[in-house]
């Protein structure tokens, strides 16, 4: 009877125990993943997500690829190369960027991932001040870098999906959206060129003396991080894009005059082993895991391994023909610039048929598919100086001096011309030197200039005139199914 | 006292006198599904009340008038036999068990019931027809078995599981797989772990009615599955042996090129592209005359073996009753260096303590290996070259220095990367392993609180524990040099507790049953991936021999959930004929956020039994007649375990150069929080009858269902300035399925000698989309308002213009252009589920011989024929080989032909269309089985209870339009598997 008994009770506390256990018990934490408000907890976990945000522009559709591929990609620099149409053809080899067959549904590269960069910058700002042990000297450098990053990235966005910042001579003309908060509902309406230009500058004066006077975060690899030069020199970038000159050239001296950043002397060759085509000759400051690290200013390393967070198609698998499936070769339009004996011309290697961009030749080591791509260097604002002092102030002798740094070392001739013909010569210089580099693009916006393709083996696009739609790059399709409110560019 | 003494003794001395003069018939009623003797049958002469009963042995004795008469022998849960005694005085009888009868017991959610009193939509597998059929995984083994449940076949991979669909799909972007639930506890594991041997069992519940106990994660309907227990009578043993081989099946003799026509096709295709096939200078140098001819296919496929032992021990007595069982199933693939193996053991006990107190145990172990496919998208799997790979490349460049195993350098791997790769070599120096560990264990209590009132606590532990494991080989050249090899651990447990409390009261004219309980389950799963290279010995190509180069090679995953919830059930009959059943149940889940992962569920049932009504029953022909309505609610949360809330993931590594020195650790957003999310849910009506006729030698039930899906789990475009692509919302997206459900149990021949049985079920389906916020587009299908979810979405081939050979395609509005535009020009042209579907089985019994045979039937599903277009490219795929149907191809002006004229590097060819969508229609010989039990008496001689051969065959004959080796696997030939076997009983 006892022993019933017994039975009988310890049955209804089994029931009632884990009944009463229930609450928690339907909370399950992710373990290998984790939310929001832990990260912001402290000072180590906003430090994690500000290095993510880094990690973010190395997203496929920003630097990863295709912002870098795209500039060149869509004028006279590129083609689809001949012999290889079929690999070029593959829609994660953006194919469309060099045929300029833009449509809505083939455009949302940058779009989708400098909004990604920018929300994460948003989340870091609305949090920060949670971190319950974060110095203020931290906490005020981290907010300096996401608005320096966020301004840079608004300005990567309207470069592309807007018309250059003259088109209208008020900027009235749509730009994108500007954002500063985070909420997965917003549906918001285009800023004006105006008003995305207001906030970058704002947001750049605001937070470059920051970085002038604070260094609190320890972190190896100075080009790869924001500091007040490479800040300056963003900002340089964005005044000379804008064709406030003088602002240009106060931020290119400051670069210059101020920065630890010393240009290369020469441009010297070695014999370096290649992925499937045996030996090669390379420039030696343009082959490794470490490029052109005197005068880099900012930098990213672009890996194929993280597949999940940046890429699965580097840039080396666009531009070289590693594994025999380059997407892109270089015109003659622009190969024919180069003098015969112009060291640079090692930036290029006849595979099959056409010559392909070997600019980054990566295959160093077990990381066949790594390359560091440069997003600063000093060499640009060499020439962005020598541009605006023939501009602003006739100084033909200085702007000479300049660039012939950059021929001389090159083993090309030296550049003779004076006035508008010496501005020609320099943006020439500048097209060749910074060839591939994600540039030529916004230099022809910036010069309201269409190009001729003459090396074109495309049925269409080979002359694109001034104005064009083909200079403010459709609104994905994908941003138009989620946002009502989204205005569409011209022409699509 | 002394006239009762007499009066007896005159009794004694006229009764041996009036047995002289009446004809005694005696014999043994037997079960026909053991043997066993059956306690309790009735014995009655036809016409009259003159009867007996069997005893506890089931021997029977019974004394007739007449030697002429009819005996009908009928006992509860079996078909009655009439037997004409025809002057016999022995007859012994075996009674077949009616799957019909309603008062056998089934399994139901949470319990057992009387088949007449249950209410919904209901299905029951019997072991044997499982058994019966050649396969690792019992979940190919049910297609056809049960109106309703569809099996979508797993490749020929043996092992491979099928997917269930349970009354249609349901659900468009949350799982539409069914619950499945064994021995009462829900079950997370492959069911490639389970022996069918060991399975009593499987019943589907299909309506809400019958699985809303389930509650939130019923909507697709509840696969029940008991295994074999222990019963009360003398230990008996069980051994049983398959051998047998696998074969692989091509019903329309699907193939490649061989050398021949290979060089004649891309020769052409050289020419009309304006090269010179016999200029060694171009790329294209394609001479006439070849060395090679290798088959690739051939070398791929394989003929197989297969094994299966079994050794099982049941018995008991009035306290405690065991099952045990050893299982080992070894089946070698039709694909070469494929195979499964497992090892199953189970114990399953039952202890009655006292008339108030029993408890149970039960344990289940597996071990299960096998060899898979490797690397099907790159250049180094086995099936994916053995098509594509061009018959004129050898498979050996210098045959001499073969030395051994893992001799690389004699194989060939000098084949351009267009025309694939060595897959002999890969089944050699690559592999592509997977080992899993599984224990699967149940404690149960029952108490008797009073007769009417039992307490039940179960508790489910099941653990897993998977190695996979793929190595691409040091000296494997075509893809990588230096080998690589992936190996990944997935350990998982997941604990389930279920407690309830029955009451139950039978009065005159009522019953009244109620169930209340409460279930908890949890369920965790981590993950541990590694992957290295560059291996330093050739053959040693582990993890531990490579270099481990990026941080990113080591990643390690989670998943866990876990669910509470309440339910109760309550039970109504009235005089045994009318039975309205209601349950209720609450649900929460951890993979929706606080506010809203609480949810309720519940459905009513009635059944009327109206062969009790005297109208009926006036209806000599009518056996039982039975109506059934329901209606109720059900819930689907297989949306992954973190959807609702805002995450972070740690990975986001930023690198500053190469090796694991240059990464530094971040964090970035993963997806937006949505704390809305909530269950989706099935509102589903269900009206059926059930019925016998003419002595039970026709019964059936018919089934009409219409299921509602609400709430539908949607991906919502967002803006991408937000950061995100699209968050998963409930949106006001509807799905409607409709059917019908027919099963058939026939008897065409029912004598002593002879017994033709036929079992036939068929469903017919419609699915439509009701509603749907935005349409969608994505793999080539359309989600729109007033479509199927599963329909085909591609552009309309329209074959080859005469004038040219180039393809030409048809636009949206009907005109024929050579313009191919796979986007826009896309018109819905299919459906990738049947309209209906069913299987036909038929049993022949003669004297302890059985023969039977199934037919499942599938027609309506359009399926596209992915390796069709990858081999027949038109060129676009030089120097690939291709499927021979190309050799039709165009070729002088005038020729009428599909397949357009080939060109080298064809932009026009490789292109999505409607060329390669085919009927997937199909009629399959699914198994036929004969089978041979030895005669009792001789067996008993012997010393044994049951002794018996069989030959089975599985996948026999199959015929369809569907040009690949099959309909459900295009490129893993689905085997057909022939097995003798033996089985004793002692």
């Amino acid at each position: 009877m006892r022993k019933k008994y017994k039975i009988k009770i310890s049955f209804l506390l089994i029931t009632f125990f884990i009944v009463s256990a229930c609450d928690d018990y339907l909370d399950v934490e992710p373990e290998t993943a984790v939310g929001s408000s832990p990260v912001f907890q402290t000072q180590e976990g906003v430090l994690f997500a500000l290095t993510g945000v880094y990690t973010r522009l190395k997203l496929k559709g920003f630097y990863g690829t295709e912002f870098s591929v795209i500039g060149d990609a869509a004028t006279d620099n590129g083609k689809i190369p001949s012999d290889r149409e079929s690999a070029g053809a593959n829609p994660d080899r953006i194919p469309f960027a060099y045929t300029l067959n833009l449509n809505a549904a083939n455009t949302s590269i940058l779009w989708k991932d400098a909004y990604v960069v920018i929300n994460n910058i948003n989340v870091i700002l609305e949090n920060i001040e949670n971190a319950a042990d974060i110095t203020e000297d931290v906490k005020d450098q981290v907010i300096a870098e996401c608005r320096i990053l966020r301004a840079w990235s608004h300005f990567s966005l309207v470069g592309l999906y807007a018309q250059d910042y003259n088109f209208t001579s008020d900027q009235s003309h749509p730009g994108v959206p500007v954002i500063t908060i985070t909420d997965a509902s917003n549906q918001p309406v285009r800023n004006t060129v105006g008003e995305v230009f207001d906030f970058i500058f704002t947001e750049m004066n605001e937070s470059i003396p920051v970085l002038q006077s604070t260094d609190a975060i320890s972190r190896e690899g100075p080009m790869y991080y924001l500091n007040y030069f490479s800040a300056v020199a963003m900002r340089a970038k964005m005044h000379f894009y804008v064709t406030n000159y003088a602002a240009a050239l106060a931020d290119a001296n400051t670069v210059i005059n101020e920065g630890p950043y010393t240009l290369i002397q020469n441009y010297t060759t070695s014999m370096y082993e290649s992925d499937g085509l045996g030996e090669l000759e390379f420039i030696d400051d343009w082959a490794g895991s470490v490029i052109v690290e005197p005068e880099g200013i900012f930098q990213l390393y672009i890996n194929e391994d993280n597949t999940q967070i940046t890429t699965n198609r580097s840039i080396i698998d666009i531009y070289t023909a590693n594994n025999g499936n380059a997407a892109h070769a270089i015109s003659n339009d622009l190969l024919a610039l180069y003098e015969a004996n112009d060291v640079r011309t090692n930036w290029y290697k006849i595979e099959n048929i056409d010559p392909h961009v070997f600019k980054y030749p990566g295959a160093f080591g077990d990381a066949k598919d790594d390359t560091p791509f440069s997003v600063l260097r000093l060499t640009e604002f060499v020439l962005m100086k020598a541009e605006c002092e023939v501009r602003l102030n006739g100084a033909d002798n200085l702007a000479r001096d300049l660039v012939n740094q950059i021929t001389q070392r090159a083993g090309a001739s030296p550049i003779t011309s004076s006035g508008d013909d010496l501005v020609e010569d320099i943006i020439t210089e500048r097209r060749k030197e910074m060839a591939f580099e994600g540039n030529r693009l916004f230099d022809l916006k910036r010069l309201q200039r269409g190009f001729t393709r003459v090396d074109c083996n495309l049925p269409e696009n080979c002359t694109v005139g001034y104005p064009s739609i083909l200079y403010a790059w459709p609104i994905p399709q994908d941003e138009l199914n989620g946002n009502a409110n989204m205005l569409q560019n011209d022409g699509y | 006292m002394r006239k009762v003494l007499l009066f007896n003794m005159l009794l004694a001395l006229l009764i041996p006198q009036m047995q002289a003069q009446d004809f005694t018939v005696s014999g043994k009623v037997s079960s026909e599904e053991d043997g066993t003797g059956l306690p309790g049958v009735n014995i009655v002469v036809k016409g009259t009340t003159v009867g007996t009963t069997t005893d506890a042995g089931g021997n029977y004795q019974i004394n007739l008038v007449q030697p002429d008469v009819t005996l009908i022998f009928s006992s509860i849960g079996y078909v009655p036999e009439e037997i004409k005694v025809n002057g016999r005085s022995t007859i012994d009888v075996l009674l077949i068990r009616d799957i019909t009868s309603l008062a056998e017991v089934v399994v139901v959610a949470f319990g057992e019931s009387e088949k007449a009193a249950i209410t919904g939509a209901l299905e029951s597998i019997k072991s044997e027809d499982i058994v019966r059929q050649q396969q690792a995984n019992i979940s190919n083994s049910l297609q056809g078995l049960a109106p309703g449940l569809q099996v979508l076949e797993g490749n020929g991979q043996p092992g491979s599981s099928g997917q269930f669909l349970i009354r249609g799909i349901g659900s468009l972007q949350a799982g539409t797989g069914p619950l499945i639930v064994v021995d009462g506890a829900v079950f997370n594991g492959g069911l490639s772990q389970l022996n069918a041997s060991d399975i009593e069992s499987i019943n589907v519940l299909k309506d809400a009615s019958s699985a809303a106990l389930y509650g939130s994660r019923a909507g697709n309907g509840v696969i029940l599955i008991t295994t074999k227990k222990g019963v009360n009578r003398e230990t008996t043993y069980n051994i049983s042996a398959q051998y047998g081989i696998t074969k692989n099946n091509n019903p329309n003799d699907f193939r490649v090129m061989n050398t021949e026509e290979y060089v004649e096709y891309y020769r052409e295709a050289i020419l009309n592209t304006g090269e010179d096939p016999d200029d060694p200078g171009t790329g294209f140098f394609m001479p006439l005359n070849q060395q090679f001819n290798t088959d690739w296919v051939e070398e791929a496929l394989q003929s197989g073996s297969f094994n299966k032992y079994d050794f099982s021990a049941t018995g008991g007595n009035e306290k405690t009753s065991f099952f045990t069982a050893l299982g080992y199933f070894y089946q070698e693939g039709t694909v070469v260096a494929t195979d499964f193996e497992r090892v199953t053991g189970t114990l399953n006990l039952d202890h009655k303590a006292s008339d108030k107190f029993d408890l149970g145990g039960k344990i289940q172990l597996a071990y299960r290996t096998s060899n898979d496919l490797i690397s099907e998208g790159g250049r180094s799997g086995q099936l994916s070259g053995a098509f594509q790979t061009a018959p004129i490349e050898p498979i050996f460049v210098t045959p001499d220095l073969v030395g051994g195993p893992f001799d690389g350098a004699g194989y060939n791997f000098d084949i351009p990367s267009n025309a694939q790769h060595n897959p002999v070599a890969t089944t050699v120096m690559n592999s592509n392993t997977s080992e899993t560990w599984t224990m699967n264990s149940n404690f149960d209590l029952g108490y008797n609180f009073t007769p009417d009132i039992r307490g039940e606590v179960l508790t489910n532990y099941y653990f897993f524990s998977t190695n996979t494991k793929e190595t691409i080989g040091k000296l494997y050249k075509a893809e990588t040099d230096g080998g690589t090899t992936g190996e990944g651990r997935v350990t998982g447990n997941t604990i389930n507790f279920i407690s309830t409390l029955a009451y139950k009261k039978e009065l005159e004219n009522h019953g009244f049953g109620l169930k209340i309980g409460f279930e908890a389950t949890r369920q965790r799963l981590n993950t541990l991936d590694v992957s290295a290279d560059n291996f330093t010995f050739g053959n040693l190509n582990a993890v531990g021999f490579g270099n481990v180069v990026v941080a990113q090679s080591i990643t390690s995953g989670f998943e866990g959930s876990s669910l509470a919830g309440f339910f109760g059930r309550i039970n109504y009959s009235y005089r045994d004929k009318l039975f309205v059943e209601g349950s209720l149940r609450r649900d929460g889940a951890s993979n929706f956020g606080p506010d809203t992962r609480w949810g309720t569920f519940g459905a009513i049932g009635v059944s009327y039994l109206l062969s009790e009504e005297q109208f009926v029953k006036d209806l000599s022909f009518l056996d039982n007649l039975k109506l059934r309505l329901s209606y109720g609610s059900s819930g689907n949360n297989q949306i992954g375990d973190f959807s609702w809330r805002d995450l972070y993931r740690a990975d986001v590594i930023y690198t500053t150069g190469p090796g694991p020195n240059n990464a530094n650790n971040g964090v970035g957003t993963f997806f937006p929080a949505n704390p809305d999310l909530r269950w989706e849910k099935n509102l589903q009506f269900d009206a059926g009858v059930d019925f016998a006729m003419f002595n039970n030698q026709v019964n059936g039930s018919v089934d009409y269902f219409r299921r509602v899906s609400q709430d539908l789990l949607f991906n919502s475009p967002l803006s991408q300035t937000t950061g995100f692509n699209n968050v998963t919302v409930n949106s006001g997206a509807e799905l409607l399925n409709t059917g019908v459900e027919v099963s058939l149990g026939l008897f065409p021949v029912r004598n002593d000698n002879f017994l033709w049985q036929v079992n036939a079920n068929f469903a017919v389906y419609n699915q439509e989309i009701t509603s749907i916020p935005d349409n969608v587009v994505f793999s080539n299908r359309i989600w729109q308002q007033g479509g199927r979810s599963d329909n085909w979405f591609l552009q309309r081939y329209a074959g080859v213009d005469p004038e040219n050979g180039n393809a030409l395609y048809l636009t949206a509005d009907e005109a024929t252009t050579a313009d191919y535009n796979g986007d826009e020009d896309r018109v819905i042209v299919g459906q990738r589920t049947p309209d209906t579907y069913g299987g036909i089985t038929n049993t022949f019994e003669y004297k302890g011989i059985t023969l039977s045979f199934m037919v499942y039937y599938s027609f309506g599903a359009d399926d596209y024929f992915g390796l069709g277009q990858d081999l027949s490219t038109d060129g676009a795929n030089f120097p690939a080989n291709q499927w021979v149907h190309v050799l039709n191809r165009w070729q002088n002006p005038g020729d009428i032909t599909d397949v357009p004229r080939p060109v080298v590097n064809n932009p026009n060819g490789d292109l999505v269309s409607t060329r390669y969508l085919y009927d997937a229609s199909y009629i399959r010989l699914q198994n036929v089985s004969l089978g041979y039990a030895l005669p009792k008496a001789l067996v008993q001689k012997l010393g044994m209870n049951d002794v018996s051969v069989s030959l089975n065959g599985q996948n026999l004959w199959l015929t369809t339009d569907f040009p690949g080796f099959d309909p459900t696997s295009e490129a893993y030939p689905l085997p057909r598997t022939f097995t003798l076997g033996i089985n004793l009983s002692f």
